[in-house]
């Protein structure tokens, strides 16, 4: 089976190269010992978000906070013509004021053909339209409170692939394929009740026991010459999830993603549509769970989890006023449906977003963000978030 | 389960390999003529505000157009002359 999936791997890279030979590269070549050639350039931005939120949920104490929420660098280097290093460090605290370090993304670049480049390191998978990453840099819809309809599926995983752009007549296609260490299921033997998590998938496995990997894909379609339409399809499969000899070896686990992404302006307002919808799905199983009498028992369910988001924006790009002009109106309706009889399931999610973005500069959003969350048997929760973004 | 990974991987093959194909056509010239300002307005609107050319220096535009090549998964003739344009105003 590896055999055939490294063939066809060769066999594509063999007649991509082929392809590309037959094709005229519309880079112009650098000319010889042009101080822009094979020079490094490291460029190393960053960005530090700032929040207060305020939580009202009926029947628990109001909250209030001042968060400072995490400071992320982004080395970035552009190593030759070909080869070029994306990394991410990301900076938080804790309660008790220590600092916690996380490792954003770190891939590593090399460009085969003007429209397909190898990648190799910790990857943020294209998936859905946010494409792995989520600030408020990209999100018109602030940040205060993830979107609950959003990346049920995979996340940073340490893997290998390929990505790439091409035009096609008047549209725009996009790709991305990769191998990575893929999801593990969890195995909670451990915790009693509701908050036991087997049947959840990790996936931040470094070491890989598992007897295959995962396999995702993305795939971009802009069917206007302007670009301003975006339709995506993204996911991953990883045929075994666990370990060989545990009995839960043959539990797959299939993620996929529709996303929409849509821009126009009828003068003087520029209008966004944004939507996706996602699920993640794992093969029945039989989970085991600990009794505090000391008999165990075991359970099972459909293990199959969706959400999805749709949102609009409106902005005055027309407008002679500065102030109105770098201001965007937002609304967004989602919801999440986890797996209704798992432990760690339960009921759907909903959640309505407004949010009122002015920018201080383009990529500075400064964001007053209300969020309403509701699930049935449980009170609203209503929060109230201001977010300060800067980018440096 | 094995059949499910063929039919990606098969897919997934023709798709690059068609997609391939497809790219080798010619571009209709409306699309070749565009300039890099133009292309700059449409491609970054489409994530983020677009940025002032004057923000970064040349050779930080050139590392800034690799990164988004790879994260917008722009095509090669896109980046260069949106590449191309950021750097002019410096």
């Amino acid at each position: 089976m590896k055999q055939k999936i490294l063939m066809t791997l060769f066999g594509m890279l063999i007649g991509i190269t082929s392809v590309w030979s037959q094709t005229d590269s519309t880079a112009p070549a650098p000319p010889p010992n042009s101080p822009s050639s094979g020079t490094k350039k490291l460029f190393l931005p960053g960005e530090a978000i700032t929040m207060y939120q305020y939580s009202s949920t009926k029947g628990t104490p109001d909250n209030s906070s001042f968060t400072p929420v995490q400071i992320s660098m982004f080395p970035l280097v552009k190593v030759s013509d070909r080869i070029f290093f994306d990394g991410g460090i990301q900076f938080g605290i804790t309660d008790g004021g220590a600092v916690n370090v996380g490792l954003i993304e770190m891939m590593l670049y090399y460009r085969i053909t003007p429209w397909m480049s190898a990648f190799v390191g910790n990857i943020a998978p294209h998936f859905g339209v946010y494409e792995g990453l989520l600030d408020d840099f990209t999100c018109r819809f602030g940040t205060g409170v993830a979107p609950v309809g959003m990346v049920h599926g995979p996340v940073n995983q340490n893997g290998v692939g390929i990505q790439g752009g091409f035009q096609a007549g008047y549209s725009k296609f996009t790709y991305q394929f990769y191998v990575v260490n893929g999801p593990q299921l969890i195995t909670d033997t451990i915790t009693h009740g509701a908050g036991n998590q087997s049947g959840e998938m990790s996936y931040g496995q470094v070491v890989d026991t598992k007897r295959a990997k995962g396999y995702g894909w993305h795939v971009g379609f802009l069917p206007f010459s302007n670009s301003r339409l975006e339709l995506t399809y993204s996911g991953e499969y990883t045929p075994t999830t666990v370990p060989d000899g545990s009995g839960l070896q043959n539990v797959s686990s299939t993620a996929m993603a529709f996303g929409l992404n849509y821009y126009q302006v009828f003068n003087p307002v520029m209008v966004r549509v944004i939507a996706e919808y996602d699920m993640i799905e794992a093969s029945n199983a039989n989970y085991t769970i600990p009794s505090s009498t000391g008999t165990d028992s075991s359970y099972t369910y459909k293990n199959k989890q969706n959400g999805w988001f749709s949102g609009a924006t409106l902005r005055a790009t027309g407008s002679k006023n500065n102030f109105i002009k770098n201001m965007e109106i937002a609304g967004r309706l989602g919801a999440y449906n986890p797996p209704q009889n798992a432990l760690w399931g339960g009921n759907q999610t909903t959640q309505t977003t407004f949010c009122v973005t002015e920018y201080l500069k383009w990529d500075l959003p400064l964001s007053l963000e209300y969020d309403v969350l509701k699930q049935a048997g449980s009170p609203d929760t209503k929060i109230f978030s201001a977010i300060a973004f800067f980018r440096f | 389960m094995k059949n499910k990974i063929k039919v990606i991987f098969f897919l997934a093959s023709v798709l690059t390999l068609g997609g391939a194909a497809i790219y080798g056509c010619k571009t209709p010239a409306s699309i070749a003529a565009k300039s890099g300002a133009q292309l700059w307005g449409e491609n970054c609107n489409r994530c983020h505000n677009a940025p002032d050319p004057t923000t970064y220096s040349d050779d930080q535009w050139d590392v800034v157009a690799e990164h988004m090549r790879q994260k917008a998964l722009l095509t090669d003739v896109e980046i260069t002359k949106i590449r191309d344009f950021l750097k002019s105003a410096n």
